[in-house]
C-alpha cells in the first residue's frame, strides 16, 4: 500500500487490501459510467457506495453562486459515498472525468460487514480526513506556484515503478480545473503556468501538460 | 443536542450511541491530563483511542517550517486518536486546551472488537469527515469574516464556555490556527468586525 501523503489526488490505498476488494465485489454490481456522467450530486441522498475499479472521477463542491471547488481527483481503488452511512446528504458532486468502471453496493450492506472490512473502512476514512486537512493547510500556507507544482506531481504520479530512464509525464487539466483544485483563479494559474513554460519546467498544448517530475521536484526543493 | 453543522468544534459525536459508549468505558482506563499537555505528538508512537469525558482539546498539524494548522477542536463525548489504527506513528498532535478527562482503549483491544463496535466507530469517523468537508467548503467559499462568524457559532453551540474548564474566552491564536490565517489577521479582522457591529451580541462574551 502506498503511504504517500496525497492532498489533491487519491492514491491506490487498496493495494494490499485484495481481500477487501474481493468481499466488496461479492455484494456489488459492476457498473459502467460514461465520461461526464455523475455518480451522485451534491445535496442528494446517498444510498450507495462506489468502489472505483477503473477510470478517474472528480469530486467537487458547488456554491450557491455556481463557484466550484474540486476537492479531489479520485482514481482506481477509492471508495466513495461514505457520507451516506449516516443518512447524510452528499456534500459533493462526483463526476466521471473518463469512462469509469465501479463496484456499486447499497449502503445497508455495510451493516453486515465483518470486523476486517470495517477496519479497512475506518482506515480509509482516517486517510481521507488527513488528506483533507493537508489540503487545507497547503492552501493556507503555500504560494500558488508551490500548490501548482505539488498538484502536477500528484497528478503525474505513475502507478508503475520508475524505470532507469525518466520519461515525461502527460496529464490533462484545464487551467480553470487546476484553479478549482488548488483554490485560486484561472488568471493567476494561467500567469504562473506561462512562467513555468518560459522556464521550460512544463510544456502545454491545450489541456495537455507535459513535464519531467524531477524538474518539478527540483524546483520545489529550491523553494 | 449539539447541531450537526459544526465545522471547527466537534462535540457529542457519540450521541445516540449509548451501547458503544457503555462498551468503550467497560474496556477503558480513565486518564486525566492537565491543560496544555500533549496527549499525542506528531511523529511519536500512538496506541490509544480516547473518548473525551470532560474538557476540550485540539488536533493540529505542524509543518517543517513551524507553521501550525488546527484541524479540529474536540469536546466531550468525542472519540479521538483513531488514526493509530492505520499507522503506528501519529501524523497529528493532540493537545489539551483545558484539563481533560478521557477514557483510553488500547488499539489491540479495538482490533479485536466485534463488528457492531467497529460499525459505530466507522459512523463516528463519517461524522468527522462531514465536518472536515464543511470546513474545506467554507475555506473555499466564505470570506474570513464569514468564517469567523461560523467559528463563533460553533464555539457558542459547543457549550465550551459553560463547561467547568476555567476557560471562558476564545484564544486569538487558536482562532487564527483554526481558520488557517495569521494571528495578526485574526485580531485585525475581529476588531474591525466589532467596530462595525458585525459580531452578534451573544458571541461577544467569548471575545
Amino acid at each position: 500500500m502506498s503511504d504517500r501523503t496525497f492532498s489533491y489526488m487519491s492514491t491506490d490505498w487498496l493495494q494490499g487490501h485484495e481481500v477487501f476488494i474481493e468481499k466488496f465485489m461479492e455484494h456489488a454490481d459492476v457498473r459502467f459510467f460514461k465520461k461526464g456522467e455523475f455518480l451522485f450530486r451534491q445535496n442528494e441522498n446517498l444510498n450507495e457506495l462506489f468502489l472505483i475499479l477503473k477510470g478517474t472521477v472528480e469530486s467537487f463542491f458547488e456554491s450557491e453562486s455556481g463557484k466550484q471547488k474540486i476537492t479531489s481527483i479520485i482514481r482506481r481503488g477509492m471508495l466513495v459515498g461514505m457520507a451516506g452511512l449516516n443518512d447524510y446528504e452528499g456534500h459533493h458532486t462526483l463526476r466521471c472525468r473518463t469512462a469509469v468502471i465501479a463496484g456499486v453496493m447499497p449502503k445497508e450492506a455495510v451493516y453486515e460487514w465483518d470486523s476486517a472490512m470495517l477496519l479497512a473502512l475506518i482506515q480509509m476514512q482516517t486517510r481521507k480526513i488527513r488528506a483533507t486537512y493537508i489540503q487545507m493547510m497547503n492552501q493556507s500556507s503555500q504560494t500558488i506556484e508551490t500548490r501548482i507544482l505539488n498538484f502536477l506531481l500528484e497528478a503525474g504520479l505513475n502507478e508503475d515503478e520508475p524505470g532507469p530512464v525518466e520519461i515525461p509525464v502527460s496529464i490533462e487539466f484545464s487551467k480553470q480545473e487546476i484553479a478549482n483544485i488548488i483554490s485560486s483563479t484561472r488568471e493567476r494559474v494561467n500567469q504562473i503556468m506561462n512562467d513555468l513554460e518560459k522556464r521550460r519546467i512544463i510544456q502545454t498544448e491545450g489541456k495537455e501538460i507535459r513535464f519531467y517530475p524531477s524538474k518539478v521536484r527540483n524546483l520545489l526543493t529550491l523553494k | 443536542m449539539y447541531n450537526n453543522q459544526w465545522s471547527y468544534i466537534c462535540g457529542y459525536l457519540t450521541e445516540g450511541q449509548d451501547r458503544f459508549v457503555e462498551n468503550f468505558l467497560r474496556e477503558a482506563v480513565i486518564k486525566e491530563f492537565p491543560g496544555k499537555v500533549h496527549m499525542i505528538r506528531q511523529g511519536e508512537e500512538s496506541s490509544y483511542l480516547y473518548l473525551i469525558l470532560n474538557g476540550y482539546l485540539e488536533t493540529y498539524l505542524l509543518m517543517e517550517d513551524g507553521r501550525k494548522k488546527t484541524n479540529m477542536i474536540f469536546t466531550s463525548m468525542s472519540v479521538v486518536g483513531v488514526s493509530c489504527l492505520d499507522e503506528p506513528v501519529s501524523r497529528v498532535n493532540l493537545r489539551c486546551l483545558s484539563r481533560v478527562k478521557a477514557a483510553a482503549v488500547h488499539k489491540s483491544t479495538v482490533l479485536s472488537w466485534p463488528p457492531d463496535m467497529l460499525l459505530s466507530l466507522a459512523m463516528l469517523q463519517t461524522l468527522k469527515m462531514q465536518g472536515v468537508y464543511r470546513q474545506l467548503r467554507e475555506q473555499a467559499f466564505l470570506s474570513v469574516e464569514e468564517q469567523i462568524l461560523k467559528f463563533l457559532r460553533d464555539w457558542r453551540e459547543s457549550g465550551i464556555s459553560e463547561m467547568q474548564t476555567g476557560i471562558k474566552g476564545i484564544n486569538r491564536q487558536l482562532l487564527a490556527d483554526s481558520l488557517g490565517i495569521s494571528r495578526v489577521q485574526a485580531v485585525n479582522t475581529l476588531n474591525r468586525m466589532l467596530q462595525q457591529g458585525k459580531i452578534p451580541e451573544e458571541a461577544k462574551e467569548f471575545l
